[in-house]
């Protein structure tokens, strides 16, 4: 999809967003309240007319919702259903308005996600977790090539949701079918266990998109340094804090950090120099230049450094950052 | 730095969640390495095992007819046939108990609500009783469907439709076919027992049926029968398109309520001739099958052309309007 926005009167909630998920990935769609996720998530399944922009959905254009959608299974929001008729006649409805009507698949769809002995009560008498499993059935009626959840742990038990998870891992492998999943969730550890693309979206803009490992990466900006001697800490503080980095000390350690903002990655930096004069495209090549930029000073130095090794941030980490960042810019902007 | 910059790839280089009809990417190659473990599949992906294909409205009107009518099969529904037929007999009793001697045509003037006890003795007499409370009968279909539509919108099970069935006007079509079907065969068993309460309170005031069970009666009961589903039909049309406005429950039913009661019988009182232009009384005329003041012929066409503006703004509204429930 390209440069998609959508307005609502004056009020823009999502703003030229161009965005791309690999066939077959399971892709997880982030941002705070209000960042215009489930705006986004229902344009892609035709409920929200989109005011600009253009795109495909598995091959089919975005405007022409009848090409694509019966191939895809979507919960979006709190799950909807009809309180008083049993699940099982709840996803007979939807089947035969899709044209997906088939006894033996309902059952399949209602025990795999735990709700065969249940699935001729009525659906008021579940439980929150009970219905948002019925409505994650109906996503997986048709045995659909794009599953598109939004927030699909919402009211299930650490049980459920440990059997979600493995239900979305085993999805897109299934059959050696290529199935993608659009996950949106605002549980981070569980986009980090079982996404390999993720998007993150703030204040209706794309923040990120691509694998984890390149937000990851483009976030580990922060380097721990053990000297051999003691006696050295000093002394190393001054060197990396004269390459331009913050310095603190930690028992045996100095951690040194780049500044906000200035991921290891673009223009060449004082603590690169030496290495190579040309600029650093690839946050990973950055790092190692940084790393390699500490070491060098260490030695010349007469310093002997026992660890040198860049800190894993996780993504809850790199997310937080991301979204002060367009925080501060939006502030930035109106001002 | 910007947070676009973050990118890591350029867009034409991407694999976009894009895939030909039979379900293989355009490009799965592109993204190896970057994606690292994106699923692409190497070989022929399976084709799925109930792949639904755009073959066209009619299908889907089709489809969501058999939709509606599984879901309509409940105890509500059944519920709501029971007060149908249960507003027939009151109002077949009602009309048989009240009625009072005087000429046969006294009824159908605007005092005149209630037929004399020589009218029920006439032809029309056998669904005199069904013909008058269908005015009822066409404000319960209208409350029932203003309070049915938004409903879908206020549970959130409208988006559960369209992202199933995105054709929203073949969907409306498919319904209101459902709604209907059931409303004729609900009618026709208002009509039975009507009937039957009809015979049984002739026996009761003495009315001589003679004349309930001849060629020209029955006629006149296909016809009656024929008025009160077209007068229905269009309080039906009339929620449903007042639903697809307001798309609140509450806010519906009280908006139907209170034009086609207190409103339009006030305005009604002031100033008689509103029986021939306001649009519940048109339906309720068709119902009833015309008044002294409006007629027939006037109340039909009008009524009908009510219908199709009501319908064509619905439709319009369900057709552009975006679903944020």
């Amino acid at each position: 999809m390209r440069g998609l926005s959508k307005r609502y009167g004056r009020r823009t909630v999502v703003h030229d967003l161009d965005l791309r998920i690999p066939i077959g990935a399971v892709a997880g769609f982030i941002g705070p309240n209000g960042a215009g996720k489930t705006t986004t998530l229902r344009m892609l399944l035709g409920l929200v007319r989109p005011t600009t922009g253009q795109g495909t959905v598995l091959g089919r254009p975005l405007t022409e919702p009848a090409g694509y959608l019966p191939r895809v299974g979507a919960l979006i929001e709190s799950p909807a259903l009809y309180p008083r008729l049993s699940a099982r006649r709840n996803l007979e409805a939807l089947a035969i308005l899709a044209g997906q009507y088939h006894p033996s698949w309902i059952q399949e769809v209602l025990d795999e996600v735990g709700l065969g002995e249940r699935a001729d009560d009525e659906v008021r008498s579940y439980s929150l977790g009970m219905k948002q499993r019925l409505a994650i059935a109906a996503a997986l009626l048709g045995d659909p090539d794009l599953l598109v959840l939004d927030e699909p742990t919402n009211g299930l038990d650490p049980m459920g949701i440990r059997l979600m998870r493995e239900l979305i891992r085993d999805l897109s492998i299934r059959d050696n079918r290529p199935r993608t999943v659009v996950v949106s969730s605002h549980l981070l550890a569980e986009v980090e266990q079982i996404c390999d693309w993720i998007i993150v979206v703030d204040g209706g803009e794309l923040a990120y998109q691509g694998p984890p490992d390149g937000l990851l990466s483009a976030g580990a900006s922060r380097v721990t340094l053990r000297p051999e001697h003691l006696d050295d800490l000093g002394m190393l503080a001054d060197l990396a804090a004269g390459l331009g980095l913050a310095v603190e000390r930690a028992g045996d350690q100095v951690m040194a950090t780049l500044p906000a903002g200035e991921a290891p990655n673009g223009s060449a930096t004082p603590w690169a120099a030496g290495a190579s004069e040309t600029e650093h495209d690839d946050p990973q090549e950055a790092m190692r230049a940084l790393l390699g930029g500490l070491n060098r000073a260490a030695h010349a130095h007469g310093i002997t450094l026992v660890e040198i090794a860049p800190s894993r941030v996780t993504l809850e980490e790199r997310y937080t950052g991301l979204v002060a960042q367009g925080a501060g810019r939006r502030t930035g902007d109106a001002a | 730095m910007t947070a676009q910059h973050l990118t890591t790839q350029s867009v034409d280089d991407q694999v976009y969640a894009e895939q030909t009809a039979g379900g293989r990417a355009f490009d799965d190659q592109a993204d190896e390495g970057r994606a690292a473990s994106a699923r692409t599949g190497s070989g022929p992906p399976a084709v799925g095992r109930s792949r639904s294909t755009d073959r066209g409205p009619l299908l889907a009107v089709a489809r969501s007819y058999r939709s509606e009518v599984h879901k309509l099969r409940r105890p509500t529904t059944v519920a709501a046939m029971g007060v149908l037929a249960a507003l027939s007999v009151l109002s077949t009793v009602l009309t048989f108990a009240l009625a009072k001697d005087g000429p046969p045509s006294a009824f159908g003037s605007s005092d005149g609500l209630l037929p004399p006890l020589p009218a029920l003795a006439t032809p029309a007499g056998l669904v005199l009783g069904f013909r008058i409370g269908s005015t009822f009968t066409g404000l319960l279909l209208l409350l029932l469907c203003a309070a049915m539509l938004a409903t879908e919108y206020n549970q959130g099970t409208i988006r559960m439709i369209f992202m199933r069935e995105p054709r929203r006007v073949s969907w409306l079509a498919g319904r209101m076919g459902a709604l209907l079907s059931i409303l004729a065969v609900a009618l026709v068993g208002a009509f039975v027992i009507s009937a039957a309460t009809a015979v049984l309170m002739a026996q009761i005031r003495g009315v001589d049926t003679g004349q309930w069970w001849t060629d020209d009666a029955l006629r006149r009961a296909g016809k009656d029968y024929l008025n009160v589903l077209v007068g229905t039909t269009c309080f039906a049309i009339a929620g449903t398109t007042l639903s697809l406005l307001i798309r609140s429950t509450t806010a519906a039913v009280l908006i139907a309520f209170a034009w086609t009661g207190p409103l339009e019988h006030i305005i009604e009182n002031a100033w008689p001739d509103a029986t021939r232009y306001l649009p519940g009384l048109v339906f309720a005329n068709i119902s009833t099958g015309g008044n002294s003041i409006a007629g027939y012929r006037g109340p039909l066409l009008l009524g009908i052309l009510y219908a199709v503006a009501l319908a064509t703004v619905g439709i319009t509204s369900l057709a552009r309007r975006d679903i944020t429930a």
